[in-house]
């Protein structure tokens, strides 16, 4: 054990001292350093404005203008026409005698609206109420109101049933909507979605209900609002899967199966949990968490040149200049010698991801601010738990890299079977480059059953050890990353035992070629 | 002495070793013992190197025991491997570390050997001032001192060098037989080196192994060697008519005489049958006008046990 260690070491001693090592990594860590600040500008910001701030403004805006357009006489008369027509429910004037194109017609309608709600609005008796709620009833009234403008266009011979049906629905919308609008008062209008359309409109009406439940006094920001609705939607989505036995993978419709079943179950665990807490990924967050994934990845391709050239010449390079000779001489076994190269690997793996992860995180945190990184959420035993950002990050940057690994054990095949450091260097760049751009070939052909036999098909294991990555606001490997193509649903177990025997194998041909076979 | 000689210090043991349909080493088995310089000599290809390869762990014998210091290589690896030491071909080190890391890093291999003992053997090998340069600014001859330095670092019992003097100047190839003399003959380490020069063997060796074509030829020692090379003794005879000298000379010294020149022959006989000859010739109206001793016969001895030795394998 003391040789291994001692080889080991020695090891060590001789990366340290090749140049290009250091190049490497001091590119490498200018790299991790300089690309979240790069990047935050991609990254949208947040105004700060609180959702019903954002309505009143554009509510306001859009008045202004609505009561500058009617300031001319014309228009008015006209917009007068219209409006009396619609309080009387007789418009035929308006589609016959005004002869509008599609886009006069829209400013007919926004000007009427506006007109009808706002021109003898009172906002001093009743401020409007800053709550999503109260901007959603002034969306739904305008929404309403351009139905019927619509619905009104259509000449009296082809006015069906359906047609009055519909004309009633959208009066009664419009008068609910106008109801919760001016006086506040939504339970009847919310009732009357639920009733009115209970598919569609169901959802919206009970994420309404929970956001007000969650911010009654419209307090959150926009993209708050946004987030929460977003969770809301989603968990929704994965609690019907669950309730019809679907497994939608990336629009992909499978039946579940018992552990995707759990899985998703903990994420609308999660989900709600968050939801509950007010402790959603920000877009800030997630804006900063994708910054740091992208930064640590394109800092890899430093680290992934550095380790195939080291994982490619280990062996090669020493047997090419002949210093392979103070270690065969040496008393010890050359399994010894091969196991202190591969540890080395290893040890330069683990290393990179930790400095790359240490060093992405310090600079997203430097211009992003620190408490722009959320911790890790998830689902263990039904309870749902945290893990700090910084492991996470490192643990699901490490799980990415088990697939480098494979690639590295490959180079070092390669260079132990070969004894050719530019034939290893070669190929397995190559095989990184085929894996990156393979999920276009899969496009192409389909799914076919001896793709998931391809080792290009089982590399995408981040996401799999660690399923609930994108309620934490992470992207997957599948999407922005070397390894993995999108879209594949291969099960961890399959793949985990697929790269078991490919690393045995490696191994194996390493073993054979370096420590049974003569050294020349 | 004789009680180490009980005991060898390496053992080769009906070792064989092919490559392909090539038989490279056969059959081959010697003893080298403590305390002695073992010449391995042989021409280019012969399978000196594939021998002391097969020792030093580079290759795997198809067949035979090797035993160092008593450890069987297959059974005790690491044991057997601890009390060698030695340069096969040229001495390799990592070019871009100076030599004393080279050293340290070769030192943490093996047991024992501190830091004094580092600068110790730099000094034997007149190192010290170079020592933290890196090792490719080294000319070769500093890289076979370095290499000398590094087989000695851990005070092998059995020292093997291959082809020692390629490269060295006068000057190192002195310090190298004085080393060699002194391990062997003061510290009792056991000294193999192969060479394919003769001159180099003669003067450092105690005994001798001739190998060619994988064969193991003959194993003496030095002074058996010389005696058995000087015993017959090579004259040229100067003469005005060597074919006919040949002529008169062939009766009875038939397979012996060789380069008829213009006015010389070359006779191999022992020393007390040159009166003889030059008898018989004048007895035959020869006329001699010279007869000269040739030396270095070493040479043709060598060139006779190994059949020429001239062809690469």
């Amino acid at each position: 054990m003391s040789k291994l260690a001692a080889l080991y070491h020695n090891e060590m001693l001789k990366l340290s001292h090749r140049i290009l090592v250091w190049i490497l990594v001091i590119l490498m860590i200018l790299t991790s350093f300089f690309t979240p600040f790069l990047l935050k500008n991609l990254i949208l910001e947040d105004s700060g404005q609180t959702y019903s701030q954002i309505g009143k403004t554009e509510i306001t805006k859009e008045r202004d203008t609505a009561k500058s357009s009617l300031g001319d006489p014309n228009r008015y008369v006209e917009h007068e026409t219209l409006r009396f027509t619609i309080d009387n429910q007789t418009v035929e004037l308006f589609a016959t005698k005004l002869n509008l194109s599609e886009e006069q017609f829209y400013e007919y309608e926004r000007l009427s609206c506006f007109n009808a709600i706002l021109a003898n609005y009172d906002f001093d008796s009743y401020p409007i109420e800053e709550t999503y709620l109260s901007i959603n009833a002034f969306y739904a009234y305008r929404a309403s109101f351009s139905r019927l403008c619509s619905l009104n266009s259509e000449p009296f011979s082809s006015r069906t049933n359906e047609w009055y049906e519909e004309y009633t629905f959208a009066t009664k919308q419009l008068d609910l909507a106008k109801e919760a609008f001016f006086y506040h008062d939504y339970e009847a209008y919310l009732k009357n979605q639920e009733n009115e359309d209970p598919l569609s409109e169901l959802k919206e009406t009970s994420v309404l209900r929970k956001v007000i439940e969650i911010d009654p006094e419209g307090k959150l920001s926009e993209n708050e609002t946004h987030e929460i609705i977003e969770a809301i939607l989603l968990c929704e989505g994965y609690k019907k899967n669950l309730a019809m036995g679907v497994d939608d993978q990336d629009g992909t419709l499978m039946p579940l199966t018992q552990s995707r079943k759990t899985q998703i179950e903990n994420k609308v665990k999660i989900l709600e949990y968050q939801i509950e807490n007010n402790c959603l990924i920000s877009k800030r967050a997630s804006g900063a968490t994708v910054v740091r994934q992208v930064a640590q990845k394109v800092s890899r391709f430093l680290l992934v040149i550095l380790l195939i050239i080291i994982a490619g010449s280990s062996i090669s390079q020493e047997m090419a200049t002949g210093s392979i000779k103070s270690l065969i001489i040496a008393p010890v076994k050359r399994w010894k010698i091969f196991t202190s190269k591969l540890l080395a690997l290893v040890t330069w793996v683990l290393a990179g991801s930790i400095l790359i992860t240490l060093i992405t995180t310090l600079s997203t945190a430097l211009c992003m601010g620190p408490s722009s990184l959320p911790p890790y959420y998830y689902c263990s035993g039904g309870v749902v738990q945290t893990m700090p950002n910084l492991l996470f990050s490192f643990l699901f940057f490490l799980a990415d890299n088990i697939s480098l690994f494979v690639y590295l054990l490959g180079a070092f095949t390669i260079s132990c079977f070969t004894r050719n450091t530019g034939i290893a260097v070669g190929i397995s760049t190559g095989l990184i480059f085929c894996n990156s751009s393979f999920s276009i070939i899969v496009e192409i052909l389909g799914h076919k059953r001896w793709i998931d036999f391809l080792p290009f098909s089982n590399m995408d294991l981040a996401g799999k050890i660690f399923p609930y990555f994108d309620l934490s606001g992470y992207l997957d490997a599948g999407d922005a990353g070397l390894f993995g193509i999108g879209g594949n649903t291969l099960s961890l177990r399959f793949s985990l035992i697929y790269l078991a025997v490919l690393v045995f194998i490696l191994l194996l041909t390493a073993y054979d070629g370096f420590v049974k076979r003569d050294i020349p | 002495m004789s009680e180490q000689e009980k005991q060898p210090a390496l053992q080769i043991q009906n070792v064989t070793k092919t490559f392909g349909k090539k038989t490279a080493v056969d059959n081959v088995s010697f003893d080298i013992y403590p305390g002695e310089v073992f010449g391995f000599l042989g021409p280019n290809g012969a399978g000196k190197t594939t021998i002391i390869k097969m020792v030093m762990g580079f290759f795997r014998p198809d067949n035979g025991t090797i035993i160092i210091n008593g450890f069987n290589r297959k059974t005790h690896y690491e044991a057997a491997m601890a009390s060698i030491g030695g340069i096969v071909e040229n001495p390799e080190m990592y070019n871009s570390l100076s030599a004393r890391l080279n050293l340290q890093m070769y030192a943490r291999l093996h047991e024992g050997v501190t830091k004094e003992r580092i600068d110790e053997v730099l000094e034997l090998v007149g190192l010290t001032d170079r020592a933290d340069e890196p090792v490719k600014k080294y000319s070769l001859g500093m890289k076979q001192r370095i290499g000398l330095a590094q087989a000695l670092l851990h005070r092998p019992k059995v020292l093997i060098l291959d082809e020692p003097t390629n490269g060295l100047d006068p000057a190192g190839i002195h310090l190298l037989r004085d080393i060699l003399t002194q391990c062997a003959h003061e510290e009792g380490v056991a000294v193999m080196v192969s060479s394919h020069l003769l001159s180099e063997i003669q003067v450092m060796c105690d005994r001798i192994g001739i190998i060619n074509h994988g064969k193991l030829l003959q194993i003496c020692s030095i002074d058996d060697f010389v005696n058995q090379a000087q015993s017959s003794t090579v004259y040229r005879i100067k003469t005005s008519d060597p074919a006919k000298a040949k002529e008169i000379l062939s009766e009875k010294y038939n397979n012996r005489i060789f380069n008829v020149n213009e006015d010389t022959l070359d006779i191999e006989i022992e020393e007390e049958q040159i009166n003889e000859c030059v008898r018989t010739l004048v007895a035959s109206g020869s006329d001699i006008l010279g007869v000269q001793k040739l030396e270095s016969s070493l040479e043709e001895a060598f060139l006779e046990i190994t059949g020429g030795g001239v062809h690469v394998e």
